[in-house]
């Protein structure tokens, strides 16, 4: 896939095609899976993300930086679908886990605090920006696989499925700031 | 995350870690309670490939599309044929004290509260003002003074204001039991009535209301509001104003009273969605039409349509600006956050236009930020003052 431009908020002010481009490649996979984790519903997260959209777009809404768009993303997505949970459009989801899902606060210094579909979002931005081979070796390592097994699953030779891996490795280091890299890091361990 | 940590992550992600600094770091992560959270969050649920392979499938580039022709390419046209907008004559909705608008919203539809009502259907608040209503206690922006009869044991309202406001005997007896909420110059605040009504009121305003509405629901209300309304059919909601009586037959609306010592300055009624009547002091009951504003101006009553999305904006947690002037902008912005002056060094920047809308409880460096970002000024903060200069 083509490399995704870097997010930059006067590109989005622009409230253009390539704006919204920006927004939808950036945000709109990772808000709807976040919106499924809370909702277990596809359709309705779908409906809840393209309604935030459609509102930041139709009101224009200017904000500062990254952080506060994010800010503003995340937790308006929350709104909708906690609304849904109350309007008793999911039966399943029992009110208590309401709780679980924290608001994406700023810090007084409007920066982001770590919030975790932040971090999954973009691990899995640059997961999709990996070449085919690449991200294949590295999903099979996320999943805890070891580099033979890999090597017979994909069937590549030991060596290539190393280099993959390191490659990839950098790759993300690169591209993530330390609070996703040290995540990462304590994750793949645990795995 | 000190920087010890991040070198020693770098090393492990590149493959050179010595076993010693593995170690360390193995042992700091553990201890680093924040770290030790997320990572409870993160593993819970389920893996990090099955959340992956859910993140994969969405399908964005479709919903882009969709996104797109709705409401980027035909942008206007679009949306015209969702929702008819009202032709707009002048955008003079006054963000800047004067005239009043006070909308009542009146919602009928599913219950909200978890209390039983049986004629009465308490308002459905949308996430959006429910969103407005958190944030605004967050940024501290609720403020009022609060009187009850409970407490201070005299009179809710004076006989004087009993004049002013028209309060008949009936009325009278029901303020026996009453609060008087007055807001503070820089502050709002949301009021829930005992039939489930939902005021919000601006700063330098006052609602004055009965603890519990008998056989007829009235208030008092100088300054600016927006009511969401319970729906009743068997009891009018009655606003009453220094200017006139707004009677609720069910609908949305804001309104906004001139306190009787300004002379010249009038008061604002708009019509959002539904019907109302507005009756003056000395007047014949005059209804309105949704996307109507009626502006009293010393006895003189005039009517004209007007675009609402600056008023239901305001309910919402929203500044909405439509080409107005970075003056006029800034006339608002400094009284929110309480600034004592604005100045320009350049008289030009003055009547830069600016199109958008900016969140209400936001700190003004975030304010200052936003309009930066767009506009071509630079604009510093000292001590209560701002001064604005070309980039």
């Amino acid at each position: 896939m083509e490399k995704t431009q870097e997010l930059t908020i006067n590109v989005i002010t622009r409230w253009d095609a390539d704006a919204a481009r920006m927004l939808y490649e950036h945000f709109y996979g990772a808000l709807v899976s976040y919106g499924m984790r809370i909702l277990q519903d596809r359709e309705l997260a779908e409906d809840a993300v393209q309604d935030t959209m459609a509102a930041l777009w139709e009101k224009k809404i200017i904000l500062p930086n990254n952080a506060a768009l994010k800010a503003y993303l995340y937790n308006s997505v929350r709104n909708k679908c906690i609304n849904l949970i109350r309007q008793q459009k999911i039966k399943r989801v029992a009110l208590h886990t309401i709780s679980e899902y924290e608001e994406y606060k700023l810090t007084e210094n409007h920066e982001e605090q770590v919030f975790s579909e932040e971090v999954y979002r973009q691990l899995f931005l640059m997961i999709d920006q990996m070449p085919p081979r690449q991200r294949e070796v590295f999903l099979m390592v996320m999943e805890g696989k070891k580099n033979r097994e890999i090597a017979q699953a994909l069937d590549m030779a030991s060596e290539t499925v190393r280099t993959n891996k390191k490659r990839a490795m950098a790759f993300l280091k690169k591209n993530l700031d330390n609070e996703t890299l040290a995540l990462l890091f304590v994750l793949l361990e645990v795995y | 995350m000190t920087n010890n940590i991040n070198t020693l992550i770098r090393k492990y992600l590149s493959g050179d870690i010595s076993d010693d600094e593995y170690q360390l770091l193995s042992e700091t992560l553990a201890n680093d309670k924040n770290t030790a959270k997320h990572l409870e969050q993160m593993t819970e649920a389920d893996d990090l490939t099955k959340r992956y392979k859910e993140y994969a499938s969405v399908d964005t580039e479709a919903a882009l599309q969709k996104f797109i022709k709705q409401y980027v390419d035909n942008g206007e046209a679009g949306k015209a044929a969702e929702t008819p907008r009202k032709p707009r004559k002048t955008m003079r909705y006054s963000l800047l004290r004067y005239a009043a608008v006070v909308a009542l919203l009146i919602f009928g539809g599913a219950f909200w509260y978890h209390r039983e009502y049986t004629r009465v259907t308490p308002p459905v608040i949308t996430e959006e003002v429910q969103l407005a209503m958190e944030q605004s206690r967050e940024s501290g922006r609720e403020g009022a003074d609060i009187v009850s009869t409970v407490t201070s044991r005299q009179q809710i309202i004076s006989e004087e204001e009993c004049e002013l406001y028209h309060v008949d005997e009936n009325f009278a007896e029901q303020l026996a039991e009453a609060k008087r909420i007055t807001t503070y110059h820089d502050k709002e605040y949301w009021v829930t009535l005992d039939d489930g009504t939902l005021v919000h009121l601006n700063y330098n305003s006052r609602l004055i209301y009965p603890e519990k509405f008998g056989d007829r629901r009235d208030v008092i209300l100088e300054g600016e509001a927006y009511f969401m309304v319970a729906k009743d059919k068997s009891r009018k909601f009655v606003v009453h104003t220094p200017q006139g009586d707004i009677k609720v037959y069910g609908t949305e609306f804001y309104v906004k009273t001139s306190s009787s010592s300004s002379v010249g300055e009038g008061s604002m009624v708009v019509l959002v969605q539904g019907s109302i009547s507005f009756t003056p002091a000395d007047g014949h009951e005059l209804m309105m039409d949704p996307g109507q504003q009626l502006s009293v101006n010393d006895r003189q009553l005039s009517l004209r349509v007007v675009d609402t999305t600056p008023y239901t904006a305001w309910n919402t947690g929203v500044f909405v600006f439509e080409n107005n002037t970075l003056e006029q902008l800034m006339g608002v912005l400094a009284q929110w956050y309480n600034i004592d002056k604005v100045t320009f060094r350049d008289n030009s920047l003055r009547t830069i236009h600016f199109t958008g809308s900016l969140e209400r409880y936001g700190t003004i460096e975030r304010v200052i930020r936003a309009i930066t970002t767009v506009c071509d000024v630079e604009m510093e903060q000292h001590e209560g003052t701002i001064v604005i200069r070309k980039k």
